[in-house]
């Protein structure tokens, strides 16, 4: 019987719990916030997005009085689940979401998509992650050797792509234009197993998020080549970029929240100046960097303006590779 | 002395108070998580991943693994009682340990569970403070093709494991195999066979599968027993394993600790594979293999270490590549890094206090574990004295609480009950359920293997060949079909005449 109770009261805890998270105020209160902010995560605990999340809200709890931020995982559907949530919440301020360029390329990428980048109102830009490339040990190459060993074997040298139309997936491509020929593709399951297969040298490269990599770099069983952002990384501060040998293949992950369109001006306004708070704690930063996240911040104006034009770049983009959405 | 040196600073480490005290919380909190399907150790860890801030590096992996390993210890309490695999690991458990508590022998099955579990546990501590520096290279050794081959192996060993008709076994295995391609290629983004529901480009969420197959439709075909005759109230038989038992699970509790360690290093595919294969491993050895099924301890004691050596294991490529081989590890390395400690090759020199305390803290959380989880036993033991129609909406309630939980989409709860319709079925025609969960399981990580292997080899499918160990573990594999074939045609057309 001891049981029974401690499921009762795991039970009675769950129910008040999904009652205090979807219960929304009925009556127009004037005062915000006046009950917890949700934050839906499309994609499950542990991923990337789920921790700059989860950290942003941590620190987020000690600016907003009296009100907590609560991260929630709604997963399923490879992230269109949550994602659909985040596009039918309701704009009173009460629902925010995680997003990156997927809330951009969902539309033209995947058949039936009923979401497109206008129902995501961008909020803030915490974090913008670069790729680094990497290559196996046993290729003693620099980075104009690599380059030009790829050159005179077109579509035989394999690169690990952890995913397919994601963010390391678009910067192969970007690198590909660059440099003028093909890589061998060959798909992983994740970041993870694709750098696992550049340390095992059963591939040649990879571009994982330097985060990732770090540890392979750091004892030498990798590589690096170059990263994929407009200015050097502090975590590797001796590899160069793309951009400094020369080669245009910018790409980074970036990663916000947004609100539902018609959200009020000065609900923006007041989680706006939150997070801007929060972004300027120093231990904020401190934790995001030391969880390998790039903390680069805008704010809604600047964000709203970057975020169209990334729109435009993956349209234009997906449009030349003729990618039909599947 | 090297080795011990180091691990007595860890035990240094470990035995602080404060961080004694983590470890016995993350142990009671994995306890009781694993009981709990669904809310399984991953929803668990991030929660708590705000709070081990405040902790110091070692502290949090010390209370965080303490939940990962005491869930699995968990997870075979729902498997023995009521036939609900806590997590996809303890499926296998189910197969002998549920019939063993219908015979009144559920507290020997969970003693052995606990006690195997311990063993293991503290075996496979020994393996990764001692092998841990090369154990790394082995794993590297395996690329996409043996990987397949494994795999490969894995699903014919299962097939010869079942007990009936190894064609209605193979089917099964078929079914998984498509069941696990639904959802989004990752090769080509293509949707495969989603008919356009939204909810089903990610493919089925494994924990609703695995709830409603076993859970679920085990509650179904129960309840149609209730009402056809009337089902005898079990009396449990005494609460710990005998002398007897005790003697039958030596052997497979240690090959099963073996199996879980050397199949656990290698990242994604150790766990669950490792149960499956002790399962049937024992049963090929066993002087009486037509008894499994049936509720016999070999059954329980094999799968159950393997799977807690297969976590120690896993901690390998973790803690000394800084590569996460499940989104626990995953989330386990997040909080490591936070910390300011950055898992791989280097770890071990650099922060010795860490490696070190977190090894030493599996020796002590299995103690801790052990002496938890045998008083418990006489508790859940008085659980099966409920009458079955009280038990059953609780284990009802329990499985779409545990689904809901897992990913807050209601979908998952159709697929829940879609899935027990179907295994309810398919067990009125003696299908096995366990090909389809291993093929559910699997089935992704083998395509894209096999696919990989031929993108690498530029189409040439000599190269599962020419890599050594996947030659090898195909030789294997070949030879276990021709041995059997005959053995299985004469079988199969017994079942036949039998109709």
């Amino acid at each position: 019987m001891k049981t029974l109770k401690v499921f009762g009261l795991i039970l009675v805890v769950l129910f008040t719990g999904s009652i205090i998270v979807d219960g929304t105020a009925k009556a127009e209160e004037p005062k915000y916030p006046s009950q917890p902010i949700t934050i839906i995560v499309a994609y499950p605990a542990g991923g990337g997005g789920d921790l700059s999340t989860r950290l942003l809200a941590e620190y987020a709890n000690k600016y907003i009085q009296g009100e907590n931020f609560i991260v929630k995982n709604i997963v399923g559907g490879g992230g269109m689940v949550g994602n659909i949530e985040i596009s039918k919440a309701r704009p009173d301020g009460y629902t925010l979401g995680a997003i990156g360029p997927v809330h951009v390329t969902d539309e033209h990428l995947i058949k039936g998509c009923p979401y497109t980048k206008d129902n995501f109102v961008p909020l803030v830009m915490v974090a913008a992650d670069p790729h680094v490339l990497v290559i196996k040990k046993d290729l003693k190459f620099s980075f104009e050797q690599y380059i030009e060993y790829v050159r005179k074997t077109p579509e035989r040298s394999p690169m690990a792509i952890g995913g397919t139309w994601n963010s390391p997936d678009f910067f192969r491509v970007k690198l590909e234009r660059a440099i003028g020929s093909k890589f061998l593709r060959v798909p992983f399951q994740g970041g993870a197993p694709a750098l696992q297969a550049v340390a095992a040298g059963n591939v040649d490269s990879s571009p994982p998020f330097i985060a990732e990599a770090l540890p392979l770099i750091e004892a030498r069983l990798v590589t690096p080549i170059a990263v994929s952002n407009t200015e050097r990384s502090p975590l590797l501060p001796d590899v160069p970029t793309f951009k400094e040998m020369g080669y245009d293949a910018v790409q980074t992950l970036w990663r916000g929240l947004s609100v539902p369109p018609g959200t009020p001006k000065a609900i923006i306004d007041y989680l706006e100046l939150v997070f801007k708070k929060t972004y300027d704690d120093p231990a904020f930063i401190e934790k995001m960097k030391k969880a390998g996240f790039n903390p680069t911040w805008k704010g809604h104006k600047e964000f709203v303006e970057f975020y169209g034009k990334e729109a435009l770049t993956y349209r234009q983009l997906i449009q030349e590779l003729g990618i039909e959405p599947k | 002395m090297y080795f011990v040196d180091n691990l007595l600073l860890g035990f240094q480490v470990c035995l602080s108070p404060g961080n004694l005290f983590y470890c016995f919380i993350g142990c009671l909190v994995g306890t009781l998580i694993g009981v709990l399907p669904g809310i399984g150790p991953l929803a668990t860890v991030s929660l708590l991943l705000p709070i081990t801030f405040k902790l110091d590096a070692t502290t949090s992996i010390i209370m965080l693994s303490g939940i990962f390993y005491g869930a699995m210890y968990g997870g075979s309490s729902t498997s023995i009682l009521v036939n609900i695999p806590g997590e996809v690991a303890s499926v296998v458990t189910c197969f002998d340990g549920y019939q063993m508590a219908k015979k009144g022998r559920a507290g020997s099955a969970l003693g052995i569970a606990a006690i195997g579990s311990f063993i293991a546990g503290t075996i496979s501590t020994v393996g990764l403070s001692l092998l841990s520096p090369v154990l790394v290279i082995v794993a590297l050794r395996f690329g996409p093709p043996e990987y397949c081959s494994l795999i490969l192996l894995g699903f014919i060993l299962t097939v010869f494991m079942v007990e009936g008709s190894k064609l209605k076994a193979l089917l099964m295995l078929a079914l998984g195999v498509f069941v696990s391609g639904i959802g989004v290629d990752i090769f080509t983004g293509e949707q495969r066979f989603t008919f356009g529901i939204l909810n089903l480009t990610g493919g089925f969420d494994l924990v609703a599968v695995v709830m409603g197959m076993f859970g679920v439709s085990e509650v179904l075909v129960n309840i149609e027993e209730m009402l056809t005759r009337e089902i005898l109230a079990i009396k449990p038989k005494g609460i710990l394993p005998t002398v007897k038992d005790l003697k039958d699970s030596v052997m497979p509790i240690l090959r099963g600790t073996v199996l879980g360690f050397g199949l656990g290093i290698l990242p994604g595919a150790g766990n669950v594979t490792s149960t499956f294969l002790s399962y049937g491993i024992e049963k090929r050895l066993s002087p009486h293999p037509e008894k499994f099924g049936t509720g016999v301890i070999e059954g329980v004691a094999g799968p159950e270490s393997a799977n807690n050596a297969a976590v120690a294991a896993s901690m390998i490529p973790l803690l000394s590549l800084g590569l996460p081989s499940t989104a626990i590890t995953a989330l386990m390395m997040a909080a490591l890094i936070l910390h300011g400690v950055q898992p791989g090759p280097l770890l071990i020199s650099r922060h010795p206090e860490v490696f070190w305390g977190v090894v030493a803290s599996f020796y002590v959380g299995n103690v801790m574990l052990l002496l938890l989880n045998l008083p418990l036993i006489g508790i859940w033991v008085q659980l099966l004295r409920l009458p079955y129609w009280v038990l059953s909406p609780l284990i009802l309630l329990l499985c779409f609480v545990g689904t809901y939980s897992t990913n807050l989409n209601t979908f998952d709860l159709w697929v829940m009950i879609g899935f027990s319709v179907l295994g309810y079925l398919l067990r009125k025609r003696q299908y096995e359920l366990a090909p389809f969960i291993l093929a559910l399981v699997l089935g992704p990580m083998f395509e894209q293997s096999l696919r990989q292997s031929l993108i690498l080899s530029y189409k040439d499918p000599m190269i599962f060949i020419r890599h050594p160990i996947s030659g090898a573990l195909l030789a294997f594999s070949t030879v276990l079909v021709v041995f059997c074939f005959r053995d299985l045609w004469r079988k199969e057309k017994s079942y036949a005449e039998r109709g």
